[in-house]
């Protein structure tokens, strides 16, 4: 019998525990159910057929998908990289408790207040090579206008300057807070050893910082990957295929060609990708946890 | 302290019981004055008029309408008119062209509570036929008049599904995108492509004027390659569903265009989407603009983007080129409570009285080719003239194929990766894109030959 505490408990979760199952469990098993089956929604009375693992399989002859996935790691390397030296700069910044510093967070905060769709079309026609604000001012350092959002080789690093710009932020925010958890016994002694600014920030700083930087890493990673509003109102994915990231590629197989067990096992695919990568950081989180 | 909670809390009490009481006084007011006011025509009853009850009354029809068509604004407008007539009640939803598909599947899963009407292009019914009502014995029972229409609004709107003779959607306006030139800038517009690229050249001297303005994001490359393909003679796949767009002609057509676009047009346009490339055009900076009309309109429409004036005219491409054609369709659900009144709004939307208004007022291409000969509607809407040419020679691509999306999408992927020198090979592009298409057909190859 359950005790009137527990029966209590488990009645108030019941709500939220049936919205759980029907919103997020039962799609992602349909979904992996469906990854199994070939099936393409767009033929009137076509019916699901199992196929086995052959999605799966298709996955690695499929050089759409290769070369989407290539661009979506390149696009989150690049961008998490760029946001964490900048992000960790600003974030010292903040830290420096200057008179500035207030003022300073509220203008930090305005991309990340601002919807992707309208970053998006916001950057378009910054980048706009006949009128756009960006080849307006860096023709004053003497540089040619430059074809930025139609030009293959362009594109993708236009999208990325995008992504810094508006998720920087979350970078510098989250290092910042890390940077005030720090006891600032650690620095004052440090200092009274004699030890210099950069010292202190090599041996001290960074190291006591490694939680919040794991856990930014963790939040932009996942941000990355699954990039698709921004892009989506830039680019199309274009020119060519220079921008279309993975999230654009499954949308596409399954919400505009509608084969269903493609984009299932496609999804899947990359799912556990992205799993993969976090369980890598979430250890290395806990195993911070535990050498503390 | 108790006791002055207890009062205080008395007190609010009294106070909220007093202005609620109010408020339910001032309610009650207008209850008491409709009492009078049923009162006051029960004496004079037999000088008023009964009042008849209007034949839908109380029907509610749920309509899906393709966001940005020409046919929008008209739709909101005939609602309301629809409703005073007949009491039948019109909710509409525009979804955007993207949603579209995901929206009407959702919607035939809901059954009874989705969509009565949609108004989208014909190629979503090629998925979606049987669950649509077909159309026949309501234009029997209403002797709806389709003589009319244009050829293409016949042909291409019947044998969607498995039997010849059935329709299932009404057009109110057929979709080309023909080319808009700048009459001040091209006097008289060339019938060959040779002709073509040497006004283009004329016209272009950077940054000043350029000669073309196109959107060049991958999907709306398609109908430019499909216009220099299709003028060259060759249809898209043989009778027998195998795909003639990597031959010599394809691979012509693909250099032709990126010819026109490396030499005639602003840098840049790979980038662009319909509005930048109306916005160019109806701004002086390009002699013309090949796409959709109503991304180029909306520019013209507006004194304030507006640069070029009256001075502007629509042909179609040279040689016979066409982009492909598509329409904005009426199809109704097999799930409405209301077939009659769908139909009888379809239908009256539709009629020939109607589609001349629309025509004059919004500029919505109807299908009935004799109203683009009207007087009252070519002097609203001359580019009409040159519009009702290209639609002559207008077809659309993969008809009756319902992974259409599937052979059109990879298109325009294919031609941008050609055209940002992604791919620099043009048969290699298009060797990829055959690959593609007979991948797409061999889903389900279709039981009909292929034709245009």
């Amino acid at each position: 019998m359950l005790t009137g505490y527990r029966k209590w408990s488990i009645i108030f979760l019941l709500p939220s525990g049936l919205f759980l199952i029907f919103a997020y469990v039962y799609p992602m098993v349909y979904s992996f159910i469906m990854s199994f089956f070939s099936y393409s929604m767009l033929i009137p009375g076509a019916k699901p057929v199992f196929t086995g693992i052959s999605n799966y399989l298709s996955i690695f002859n499929n050089l759409a998908f290769l070369n989407s996935l290539r661009i979506t790691f390149i696009f989150s390397i690049v961008a998490i990289f760029f946001q964490f030296i900048i992000g960790l700069f600003l974030a010292l910044v903040m830290s420096a408790n200057l008179r500035i510093t207030g003022v300073f967070r509220v203008f930090m905060f305005i991309p990340l207040m601002i919807a992707p769709v309208v970053v998006g079309i916001l950057w378009r026609n910054l980048y706009h090579a006949s009128y756009g604000v960006i080849n307006f001012f860096i023709s004053f350092l003497g540089i040619p206008p430059q074809i930025w959002l139609g030009s293959a080789t362009k594109a993708l690093p236009a999208v990325i300057v995008v992504e810094i710009w508006q998720q920087l932020p979350v970078f510098a925010f989250i290092l910042a807070a890390g940077i005030a958890s720090i006891p600032t016994e650690l620095n004052k002694a440090a200092l009274v050893d004699g030890c210099g600014r950069m010292r202190i920030f090599w041996h001290i700083t960074l190291p006591l910082l490694k939680p919040a930087i794991i856990v930014a890493f963790l939040l932009r990673i996942i941000d990355t990957l699954r990039m698709f509003d921004i892009v989506y109102t830039m680019t199309q994915g274009g020119p060519g295929t220079a921008t279309k990231f993975l999230s654009l590629h499954i949308y596409e197989k399954g919400l505009r060609f509608f084969d269903i067990g493609t984009a299932a096992a496609q999804s899947w695919f990359f799912l556990i990708i992205v799993l993969l990568i976090e369980i890598y950081f979430i250890r290395l989180i806990l195993r911070r946890g535990t050498a503390r | 302290m108790k006791r002055i909670i207890s009062c205080i809390l008395a007190v609010i009490f009294v106070v909220s019981m007093v202005f609620l009481g109010i408020g339910c006084k001032e309610e009650a007011a207008p209850a008491e004055e409709a009492v009078e006011e049923e009162a006051a025509p029960a004496e004079e009853e037999a000088e008023e008029p009964v009042v008849e009850e209007k034949k839908y009354e109380g029907v509610e029809l749920k309509i899906m309408v393709h966001a940005g068509s020409s046919g929008e604004r008209p739709i909101y407008e005939f609602a309301e008119e629809f409703y005073d007539k007949t009491g039948a009640k019109i909710s509409i939803e525009t979804v955007a062209w993207e949603n579209i598909m995901p929206k009407l599947m959702a919607s035939i899963e809901a059954g009874e509570g989705g969509y009565d009407i949609s108004y989208t292009n014909p190629e979503f019914t090629y998925t979606l036929w049987p669950n649509l009502l077909p159309l026949n014995p309501y234009i029997e029972k209403y002797n709806y008049d389709t003589s009319d229409w244009f050829e293409a609004a016949v042909k291409y709107g019947e044998g969607i599904g498995d039997d010849p003779d059935i329709r299932y959607t009404i057009p109110a306006s057929m979709v080309v995108a023909p080319v808009f030139y700048n009459t001040e800038k091209i006097p008289e517009y060339p019938t060959t492509w040779e002709g073509y690229e040497e006004v283009l050249a004329e016209n272009t001297n950077p940054p000043e004027e350029y000669g073309l303005a196109v959107a060049g994001v991958p999907v709306q490359t398609v109908r430019q390659f499909y216009a220099r393909f299709w003028s060259l003679g060759d249809p898209l796949l043989t009778p027998d569903w195998k795909p003639l767009i990597n031959n010599e002609n394809g691979v012509k057509a693909l250099e032709m265009l990126k010819k026109t676009i490396d030499n005639f047009t602003p840098p840049g346009v790979l980038g662009w989407d319909n509005p930048d490339a109306g916005a160019a055009f109806a701004s002086g900076l390009c002699a013309t603009y090949e796409g959709w009309t109503g991304n180029v309109l909306t520019f013209l429409e507006n004194p304030a983007e507006n640069k070029i004036g009256d001075n502007w005219a629509v042909a179609m491409y040279p040689e016979g080129g066409t982009g492909n054609m598509t329409d904005n369709s009426f199809a109704i659900f097999k799930t409405t409570k209301n077939p009659d009144a769908a139909f009888e709004f379809v239908a009256e939307f539709t009629n020939k009285e109607n589609s001349k208004r629309w025509a004059v007022e919004y500029a919505l291409e109807t299908p009935i080719s004799s109203i683009y000969d009207d007087p009252e509607v070519q002097a609203a809407q001359p580019w009409f003239k040159g519009y009702k040419e290209a639609l002559d020679v207008a077809k659309p691509a993969f008809w009756r194929v319902p992974q259409w999306i599937e052979l059109f999408i990879p298109t325009g992927e294919m031609v941008s990766k050609y055209l940002s020198g992604e791919i620099t090979d043009p048969q290699v592009a298009l060797d990829q894109l055959a690959a593609t298409w007979e991948e797409a057909i061999e889903k389900a190859i279709p039981d009909f030959e292929y034709m245009e």
